[in-house]
């Protein structure tokens, strides 16, 4: 099930592969937006001065110690505008929820973008509350994890070798990321439900969604962990080809940025694939429960002849 | 008491160690003023060190001496009004005191007296020369019942118990039995006398930044543990044992000569690590032993190398490393406040065991602390008064030897691409204010931050300066005759002075006064940058008897090219400038820098392409290098290679944000 989950997940997105295109221009827009004022202050500082040239090999220390030492005054603005530009991307992303969500389940591939604003803004209000919610859950994950990493940081203390540290630090890293994957799954779960189900009250969606995933654990946290596996492959391999290209000249340049894109684009697909896996989850284990309801009726009325 | 002295003195001189007299130098290498006799044993329980100590010292000036001065800076950590605390305000390297009774520290003397008989403890009174906090106790002063005359000895038996703080600031303990006993047993002030001036105690209170200066001697010290403790100390071990078979503990029994401290650390839990340096110079070897944890045990190896390179790289550039011991060691996580110290022939090191190879930290440390075994340890100049000629000038030699051992694009760290050169890590905490304090001052007087800025960064950037000025030919022989002339004495800085003008044949003052006493701070800049065209006549022209208008000038093959330069600082250093035209055809200039600015101008067949100040970057005391370049056209490439590395990053981080929506 958690295979054919995955490739129907898959499926959806080549099929509404359009809805893509304005989730991954909205990432860039952003990330212009928060790049254009540094670019302007780069171009005038480093512009008229030698230093530049040195930049066209990679990072120079030296010289973005100067640019932000001697800017100071017209970088704390823009720090300032990145801050506000966070926020309001999280507020956006929380909005285009709702509509990758809506896209994905109405299966009509026709004005998906269209579609994907629309159901946005049909269930922004309802994905707000979901995710001030989800701070009190992202709390109470924070808390029991500190339980359990307390017990291994003492462990991890007391220890006097090298590798058993080593061992202990990387299950204390697992453990954390075991742990805030199950609390963001549940989550993602709530968000398809409160979709499918066109439900209103937040904490019921979030109810039935914890319901879900613990009542079909191996599946949904199994699934959930997959495609983890696959989004952090992607990171790794973006990185590795990040490094390997010696961009020294203007065509390496355009060259690497091109290849980011399309990571970027990657990861962007990643998003949807994530809520387009657990959509056919959902569906397909509800569509199982709803065969096997009669069923079991016919079998509990014979029972009681 | 005259019977304690007494039994004291039969007892320590009766000890094989010290009636055997172990000799390492043949001929004394210092003037070996301040001696001492310890026994001290370790109490761990308690976290105190019970100590008894005959002190000899000699009186060196041509007067009279009444007093004796002693430094008891273990006081420092005894509440939180002692100078230390209060300049420290409980923080010391981003580590904090803690507040439980064990956590704090002290010295009591319980007896002082002249080994004669005459009883010293009614006239110990605790003074503060450096400030009037009159509840510091880290200094005090003994009156003598006769004075000391000149060229006489003085020999006083104490006896002393130390509480070891927890660590937070190089001396003290830490869980697990871990002890770091440094500054803990009465120690000697060194008496100066100048002509035409009055003999004085130089005997400075601890101060948060400062804590060396003392008279060379000669250290027989034993120290008593329980026998499953392993002791590392900057003496030789010339003996090992057991008071009584059954008494459960250990006497380590140790020598050492021609140092002006002894320090000594116990865990039971060290491991060791030996090396040992081939010392051509002296044709002894040279034991390095390093003293760490199981869980250290991956850096035990590059501590160890560094070590070795550090020997020889000092031998080349400054002088013989005398010595026959190194000792090293590697303070535990929960004691991270005592590792980066320095004591003669002994230092800590500090292991980040998580942090990624490619980032250069204990080597950094490792380089840094050995350098003390010169500045400091050998050329034991005051650290209280003119810290810059120990950390100043050590760092200065780190940077050399973190250049030749690691390269010197990448000297303090190559991790993920980036890349950080010795320059740009001192330039880092020299340039935000450089014009705060001067490099000579009293230690405890600098403006909050303003320490290490000025005497470590500063200098090691001013002495780089001076390099690049002379040659580094030039600059070797000046270090290489500082420390042949002021090896175990008490340089100053009109001493490294005096060796850098009759070195180098010419009057450095000029240098010296701007950026070792001076607030000033350099910084040259290429103010503008133009090429045009040259033009022909223009207006009204006289030709023989006639005048007639030209209204616009004929165009000519050659250009004029106007630079203007700009000293924004107020430091002047001659700089070379450099200037290149769109023909490949470079013309240097040499700018004296007295005026405020100073404009070129050059007709030339091609156009100007840049204008360069200091194109060769040997002035490294320049607090911005981005202004010491023009162009004619601006450059996009690189910066546009960065906006984009930027914008992915951005890119990237905006997704991942998508975690939490």
């Amino acid at each position: 099930m958690i295979r054919a989950s995955i490739r129907e997940g898959l499926q959806r997105i080549i099929r509404s592969w359009r809805m893509l295109l304005p989730l991954y221009l909205i990432n860039l827009l952003v990330a212009v937006i928060a790049a254009a004022p540094v670019a302007e202050i780069m171009q005038h500082y480093w512009g008229p001065s030698l230093v530049s040239i040195s930049l066209r090999k990679g990072l120079n220390f030296a010289a973005i110690y100067e640019l932000l030492l001697y800017n100071a005054a017209a970088i704390r603005p823009i720090v300032l505008l990145w801050l506000i530009l966070f926020m309001a991307y999280e507020v956006l992303s929380i909005f285009l929820d709702g509509g990758i969500i809506s896209a994905l389940k109405s299966g009509e591939w026709r004005g998906v973008s269209q579609k994907l604003f629309g159901e946005g803004a049909a269930y922004f209000w309802r994905f707000m509350r979901l995710s001030l919610i989800s701070l009190l859950a992202y709390s109470i994950t924070a808390l029991l994890f500190a339980l359990v990493d307390s017990i291994l940081a003492r462990l991890m203390a007391s220890s006097t070798l090298h590798a058993e540290i080593l061992l202990i630090l990387l299950i204390r890293i697992i453990v954390a990321v075991l742990f805030f994957a199950f609390t963001r799954m549940v989550m993602d779960y709530s968000k398809v439900i409160t979709v499918v189900e066109n439900s209103r009250t937040m904490r019921h969606s979030v109810w039935k969604g914890l319901k879900f995933s613990v009542s079909h654990f191996s599946k949904t946290y199994g699934m959930f962990l997959s495609l983890s596996f696959i989004f952090v492959i992607t990171v790794a391999l973006q990185s590795a080809v990040n490094y390997s290209i010696n961009e020294t000249t203007a065509s390496l340049v355009a060259m690497l940025f091109v290849v980011e894109q399309l990571f970027l684009f990657t990861r962007v697909g990643e998003r949807v694939w994530f809520y387009g896996s657990e959509l056919s989850l959902y569906q397909a284990i509800r569509q199982l429960a709803q065969e096997e309801a009669p069923l079991m009726t016919a079998v509990s009325e014979r029972s009681d002849i | 008491m005259r019977a304690f002295r007494y039994v004291l003195l039969s007892v320590l001189l009766s000890a094989p160690s010290l009636r055997s007299q172990p000799k390492i130098f043949d001929v004394p290498l210092s003037p070996r003023i301040a001696n001492y006799w310890i026994k001290a044993e370790l109490h761990p329980e308690r976290k105190m060190v019970n100590g008894k100590e005959i002190l000899t010292w000699r009186n060196t000036s041509p007067e009279p001496v009444s007093t004796l001065q002693f430094h008891l800076y273990l006081n420092a950590f005894k509440n939180n009004r002692s100078t230390f605390m209060m300049e420290s305000h409980g923080r010391q390297r981003q580590f904090k005191a803690r507040t439980e009774p064990e956590d704090w520290g002290y010295i009591n003397i319980t007896s002082i007296g002249l080994l004669s008989g005459e009883n010293l403890l009614p006239s110990l009174k605790f003074i503060h020369p450096d400030d009037d906090n009159a509840e510091d106790q880290t200094v005090a002063e003994v009156t003598l019942p006769r004075p000391v005359n000149p060229g006489e000895i003085v020999s006083v038996a104490i006896e002393f118990i130390s509480k070891l703080p927890r660590v937070f600031a190089r001396s003290g303990f830490a869980d697990g039995n871990f002890f770091m006993v440094a500054q803990w047993f009465p120690k000697i002030g060194v008496y100066q006398w100048k002509p035409r001036e009055r003999g004085k105690w130089n005997c400075h209170q601890y101060h948060a930044n400062s804590e060396f200066f003392a008279d060379f001697g000669v250290y027989d010290v034993e120290i008593t543990v329980p026998q499953e403790f392993v002791v590392a100390a900057n003496g030789i071990l010339i003996g090992k044992r057991r008071p009584t078979p059954t008494s459960g503990t250990i006497t380590y029994i140790y020598h050492q000569e021609d140092v002006h401290d002894f320090v000594w650390s116990a865990d039971p839990r060290f491991v060791t690590w030996h090396e040992i340096f081939h010392n051509d110079s002296t044709g002894r070897d040279v034991d390095i032993t390093l003293y760490t944890y199981r869980t250290h045990a991956t850096y035990a190896p590059l501590i160890l190398d560094v070590a070795k390179h550090a020997i020889a790289y000092f031998q080349e550039w400054y002088g013989v490393y005398p010595y026959r011991t190194l000792t090293i060691v590697d303070p535990p996580a929960d004691a991270m406040g005592a590792g980066g110290m320095e004591y003669p022939t002994f230092f800590t090191t500090s292991t980040f065991w998580w942090l990624p190879k490619g980032v250069h930290l204990t080597a950094l440390v490792t380089f840094h602390e050995f350098g003390h075994n010169y500045f400091q340890g050998m050329l034991a100049s005051n650290e209280f008064e003119e810290a810059w000629l120990d950390e100043g000038m050590n760092s200065y030699a780190e940077l050399k030897c973190m250049e030749r051992y690691f390269g010197k694009d990448r000297a303090y760290m190559d991790f993920m691409g980036i890349k950080i050169d010795g320059v740009t890590q001192q330039r880092s905490s020299y340039i935000p204010d450089p014009d705060v304090d001067p490099v000579v001052m009293k230690s405890w007087l600098y403006a909050p931050g303003q320490y290490t800025p000025k005497s470590y960064s500063k200098p090691a950037l001013l002495l780089r300066t001076l390099e690049n000025i002379l040659s580094s030919e030039t600059m070797d022989r000046i270090m290489k005759t500082y420390f042949e002339k002021w090896k175990f004495k008490h340089p100053t800085t009109s001493d490294f002075i005096a060796v850098a003008n009759q070195v180098s044949g010419q009057d450095l003052s000029w240098y010296f006064n701007q950026v070792l006493y001076g607030t000033g701070w350099l910084d040259y800049e290429v103010a503008s940058v133009s090429t045009e065209p040259l033009r022909g006549e223009l207006g009204y022209v006289t030709k023989g008897d006639s005048m007639k208008f030209l209204d616009h000038g004929e165009k000519q093959d050659k250009f004029r090219s106007i630079v203007q330069l700009r000293r924004k600082g107020s430091v002047v250093i001659p700089v070379d400038v450099l200037f290149v035209f769109d023909n490949g055809k470079r013309i240097v200039e040499q700018w004296d820098g007295k005026s405020e600015w100073k404009e070129y101008r050059f007709v030339d067949s091609a156009p100007l392409s840049y204008a360069l100040v200091d194109p060769e970057q040997k002035l490294v005391l320049d607090v911005n290098f981005t202004n010491n370049s023009r162009r004619i056209h601006e450059e996009r490439q690189g910066i546009w290679r960065t906006v984009l590395e930027l914008m992915y990053r951005l890119q990237s981080f905006l997704q991942y944000l998508t975690f939490f929506s």
